[in-house]
Parts: C-alpha cells; sequence; structure tokens
C-alpha cells in the first residue's frame, strides 16, 4: 500500500499504540500521534511549516479520531476542523472515528459531519480490517 | 333581635287586628238580629193585643190560640238572652244599657204570669173581666217594652261601631309602621354587612368587625359561610401542594433516571475500553512471541498491567460512590491529624516521586464528630488530584491542607500550586467521568464526583477558585448535622 500521512487523535497512549501497530502491519508509517484535539488543531493550522517538514505525509490523508477525550473531545474536533476545512481548501482530510462507543447516538452525530466517512469501534477490528478499509478509502 | 321573632311580632298583631275587626262585625249583626227580633216581638204583641180586643168585644176565649201568641211573644226575649254572652253583659253593664237584658227577663215572667192566669181562668179559679184585665195588662206592657227595647240596643251597636273602627284602623297603622320598620331594619343589616364585606379590610379587622356589627341569623350566615369556604380555600390549597409536590417529584426523579442512564453509558465505556485495549495487546504479545520479539512483548504486558491497574481502581471508585448512598452513617470523633497521617502514607510513594512538599495545619476549637469514611475520601480525593496535577514547571510542587473552625463550620482547605482547571471546565468538574489533562490519563474521572456526593452527604457545601497558578478547594461542613429531610 502506498505509505501516505495519517494523523491519529487519541487521549489513550495504549490505544494509539495498537492502532499504530496494526496501521504498520499494513504498511503505513508515517502517522502523526496528538493525545488531544486542540494540539491536532493546532498541528493542521501550521500548514506552510508543516508541508515544508513533511513533504510527503503533510496534510494527513486520513484522520483517525477518538471521541472521549478530556479538553477538546472528538466531536469538538470535528466542529473545528469542519470551519477549518472552509478556510484551508488544500484540507481534503477524511475522518475515520476511532472509539469504544458502539452507541448509536455517536455513530449518528459522527456521520452528521461531512468529513466523517467510516467509524471503527475499539477491540472489534482486526488488522486486516484496517488495511481493507484503508485501500477502499484510498482508492477512492 | 332575630329576624323570625320580628316576623313572628308582625304575625300575632295581623291575628289580633283580624279578630277584632271579625268581632266587631259579629257584634253588629248581632244588634241587626236583635231589632228583627224586636220587630216580631213587637207584631206578636199586637196580635196578642188584636185577640183580647175581640175577646172584649164578646168574641169566644180561644185559650190554645192565646197560649200560642203568648209563647210566640216570649219566644223572641228568650232568643235575645241566648245571643248575649259574657262580653256584651260587660259592654252593656260598662255603658248603661243593661236594662234592655233586663225587659227581655221582664218579658219572660210576664209571658209566664199570663200563662198561669190562662190556666187558672180554665180551672174557673178567674173570672172572664180579670183574665180580660190581665191580658190587656200584659199587651200594653209588652208594646212599651218593645218601645223601650230598642234604644239601648241601637246605642251599644254604635258604642261598638265608636270603639272598635278606631282601635282596628290604629292596630293596622301600627302593623303597617312596624312592617315597614322591620323590613328596612332587614334590608338595612344585609346591606351593612354586603357593605363590610366589600371593603378592603385585612382578615382580622373584618373578623372582629363582623363579631361586633352583625348578630342574630347573619352572623349564623356569615360564620357558616366562613367555614365552609376555608374548608373549600383549604381543599384546593391542599390540592395545588399535592400537584406541586408531585410536580417536584416527577422532575427529581425524571432527573435521577437521566443522571442514571448517563452514568451507566459513561461507566460501561469507561470500564470496557481497559478491556477492548487488553485484548488488542494481547494480540500483539502473541505475535511479538512468535516473531521473537521478546521486549516489545514485555512492553505489552507492561501496558496491559496499567490497564488492569486503572480498572480496578474505576470498579473500586464507582463501588464507593454507590456505597456512600446506601451507608447509614456512623458518628465519631474525627481526628484530623490521624486522617493526614494516613492519608500521607498512602501518598507516600507518588510526593516522593514528583518531589512535592505536603504541608498541613489543623486549629480546632472543639471536637467535631462526623462520618470518618466520609471525612477521608473527602480530603483523600483532594488531595491526591492536588498531586495527579502537579505543575512540573513551577520550581516547587506545595500542596496545603487546612483546617479550622468557623464558629459552627468546619473549613477544609486544600490548596495547591499545580496546573490549574481550565476556566471553561469549571462547570463540569463534579460531573463523572470527566478529566480535563490529557497527558494524565491515571485519573478515573470519578473523584471530585465521589468528594461532591460525600459533601452533600455531610450537608456541607464545596467551592473552588482555580488558575493557571493553582487550585484551592474549600470545603465547608456543619459541625452539627440536621435531622435529614424526608
Amino acid at each position: 500500500m502506498k505509505d501516505v500521512g495519517i494523523l491519529v487523535i487519541d487521549d489513550s497512549e495504549i490505544d494509539r499504540y495498537i492502532l499504530v501497530r496494526q496501521l504498520k502491519q499494513a504498511g503505513i508509517s508515517n502517522v502523526f500521534e496528538y493525545s488531544d484535539g486542540s494540539h491536532a488543531l493546532a498541528f493542521l493550522q501550521e500548514y506552510e511549516k508543516n508541508k515544508q517538514a513533511y513533504p510527503d505525509k503533510f496534510p494527513p490523508i486520513v484522520i483517525f479520531l477518538d471521541i472521549n477525550m478530556p479538553l477538546v473531545g472528538g466531536f469538538e474536533f470535528l466542529e473545528s476542523f469542519e470551519k477549518l476545512k472552509d478556510n484551508y481548501d488544500f484540507l481534503k482530510s477524511i475522518i475515520v472515528m476511532y472509539s469504544s462507543s458502539d452507541n448509536p447516538s455517536d455513530h449518528d452525530k459522527a456521520y452528521s459531519y461531512d468529513s466523517v466517512v467510516d467509524f471503527l469501534v475499539k477491540g472489534q477490528f482486526t488488522p486486516d480490517t484496517v488495511r481493507e478499509k484503508l485501500e477502499k478509502l484510498l482508492a477512492d | 333581635m332575630k329576624i323570625a321573632s320580628k316576623l313572628f311580632v308582625i304575625v300575632i298583631l295581623t291575628v289580633f287586628e283580624i279578630s277584632i275587626t271579625l268581632w266587631a262585625v259579629f257584634e253588629i249583626t248581632k244588634g241587626a238580629t236583635f231589632h228583627q227580633l224586636n220587630s216580631l216581638h213587637l207584631k206578636y204583641s199586637a196580635e196578642l193585643s188584636e185577640q183580647v180586643f175581640d175577646i172584649e168585644r164578646g168574641g169566644v176565649i180561644n185559650i190554645q190560640e192565646l197560649q200560642t201568641t203568648i209563647r210566640n211573644v216570649n219566644k223572641q226575649a228568650e232568643d235575645c238572652l241566648q245571643l248575649v254572652n259574657f262580653i256584651d253583659e260587660f259592654i252593656m253593664k260598662q255603658i248603661g244599657t243593661y236594662h234592655a237584658l233586663e225587659l227581655c227577663e221582664k218579658d219572660i215572667n210576664y209571658g209566664n204570669n199570663l200563662r198561669t192566669d190562662l190556666k187558672r181562668f180554665e180551672n174557673g179559679d178567674l173570672s172572664k173581666s180579670e183574665l180580660i184585665v190581665a191580658l190587656k195588662n200584659a199587651s200594653a206592657t209588652f208594646k212599651l217594652h218593645s218601645n223601650l227595647f230598642e234604644e239601648p240596643i241601637a246605642q251599644t251597636v254604635s258604642f261598638v261601631f265608636r270603639t272598635m273602627i278606631p282601635l282596628v284602623v290604629f292596630i293596622s297603622l301600627f302593623n303597617i309602621l312596624f312592617i315597614t320598620l322591620v323590613s328596612r331594619n332587614i334590608t338595612g343589616s344585609i346591606r351593612s354587612v354586603i357593605r363590610l364585606l366589600s371593603e378592603q379590610r385585612t382578615r382580622e379587622d373584618l373578623h372582629s368587625q363582623i363579631n361586633m356589627r352583625v348578630t342574630g341569623e347573619l352572623k349564623t350566615l356569615l360564620d357558616v359561610a366562613k367555614e365552609r369556604i376555608e374548608n373549600d380555600i383549604l381543599n384546593s390549597e391542599n390540592n395545588e401542594k399535592l400537584e406541586n409536590l408531585i410536580q417536584k417529584r416527577t422532575a427529581l426523579l425524571t432527573k435521577a433516571n437521566e443522571e442514571l442512564a448517563q452514568f451507566a453509558y459513561k461507566a460501561s465505556h469507561d470500564l470496557t475500553s481497559p478491556l477492548t485495549s487488553s485484548k488488542g495487546l494481547v494480540g500483539f504479545i502473541k505475535e511479538d512471541m512468535l516473531n521473537g520479539n521478546v521486549e516489545e512483548a514485555q512492553l505489552n504486558l507492561d501496558r496491559i498491567y496499567v490497564l488492569l491497574e486503572k480498572q480496578e481502581k474505576l470498579i473500586r471508585n464507582v463501588l464507593t460512590l454507590t456505597k456512600a448512598q446506601s451507608t447509614l452513617d456512623a458518628q465519631e470523633i474525627i481526628d484530623f491529624n490521624e486522617i493526614l497521617a494516613d492519608i500521607r502514607v498512602r501518598l507516600q510513594a507518588s510526593l516522593d516521586e514528583n518531589n512535592i512538599k505536603l504541608s498541613t495545619h489543623i486549629a480546632l476549637n472543639s471536637s467535631f464528630q462526623s462520618t470518618l469514611a466520609r471525612v477521608t475520601l473527602i480530603l483523600e480525593n483532594l488531595i491526591s488530584n492536588s498531586i495527579k496535577y502537579y505543575d512540573p514547571t513551577k520550581n516547587s510542587a506545595i500542596v496545603t491542607v487546612d483546617v479550622k473552625q468557623e464558629n459552627e463550620t468546619i473549613v477544609m482547605k486544600v490548596v495547591d500550586n499545580g496546573l490549574g482547571i481550565p476556566e471553561d471546565k469549571h462547570d463540569d468538574v463534579y460531573k463523572m467521568f470527566t478529566r480535563f489533562h490529557p497527558k494524565i490519563s491515571t485519573g478515573t474521572g470519578l473523584g471530585m464526583s465521589i468528594v461532591k456526593r460525600e459533601v452533600e452527604a455531610l450537608q456541607g457545601s464545596i467551592d473552588f477558585t482555580s488558575t493557571a497558578n493553582g487550585t484551592e478547594f474549600v470545603v465547608r461542613l456543619p459541625q452539627h448535622r440536621k435531622e435529614a429531610d424526608v
């Protein structure tokens, strides 16, 4: 698989580790990790600087986003991200939710944002699932 | 005077008036009857004198016929006496007309004597000429009496006429006057009650005015109406109160239900996430073992250990939260020195690890009785938060615990110079499963919920101020708890 830039936002260090390792198994090594939404937003906003620093990886194509996080949570991040997309039209990132919540209302709320394309429930998928999903998303 | 008594007086007066009128009419009618009887008397007297005249002229003496005529003459006198009652006698004696009745009696006597004479004549004890003299005398006396009878009767009738009519008129006028007064009196009372009730008055003033100015049936009416209305108001007030109570209770129940649902959702989320993570890690360990990557496997085992430890703590905290609601309180004298020393022992490792200084000051004037477990939970959670959220960029991290007494209140302050609570999260401090600092993921997000619940269980209050320079929590507990509200 093409090694593209990926952003993982999750407050749990262990959950980040699990996802990053699964992504590696799928052949993706360029992963940015953030433990909360506010730092991730700041990272995306510093476009020029990061574009220079990571020419192949920035901006990330796929963002994996946890919901339940301190300070700026997943939904708050989505709210700001939609506005950010209006201002930075080069931001083409798509978002995959990455949460342990299988609550239908959380799913519905997530899918109400244009950028959200998928919802992964923690512990309910295998490395193969991640690979298949990514291949499909990148092909589109 | 009661309205009923007033009306009774009117009835009595009216009955009296009607009785007098009827009696007067009856008396006048009686006078007319007397006149009729008298003219009959005169007629029969004339018949008698004609028969006597015949006998004088040499006619046959018809004893039978004479007897009948004399009986007829006597009949009117007897009827007269029968018509007279004791009131008539009394009046006639008073106005000097009683001699009319004496005339009747005399006529009866004459008549009787005459009939005796007729018998004697038949037996031959009396001569014809003697009988004729007796008959002539009697007939003349009868006529005379008839003439004399007329005047006293007319006088009596006119007396009744003259006295009774003014009396009846007087009583009627009095009656009308009395009825007018009574009706005015009744409507006046009703009007004054209406006026009294329409005026703006305080409740007490109205009551005293009613007691002072209203009497009789109206007073009873007002009392009964008052009682009835007060009962109705009381009932409707009670209904309203009950309805409010039901609404309040329903709102509380709804809120509790929502909280419970929220709690179940968050608790299950936070309880399952360490397990799902561990599951993933176990898969990695298997891979690592197969690939001979022991170091990575060991790291992952450490990660699982941290996750399990966190979950254990979470379950303990959830249990504490639910237990705090149901445990009956045992009261004992609180020794803050002991509590804080115990807490220090339990937190010593994290204090040392981050080089944090914990200083305590206790100043109480009198002993404080409370529930040891609750006070300990409050202080330990606050102190442990201060340690957890210390600010490593500051020169020295300090946590200060200050316990003192202000009148009847025990004031516990826990002050730190840590990271502080972000300002936009101040409202969420006591919400369950809430954490504010992404780098510190050791918390369960339940500590402050537990503190809040314990403070409320002890009928106290909790406040805080927090800036980037640190946080100060102030817990105030009443020295003596009130009886719990039901």
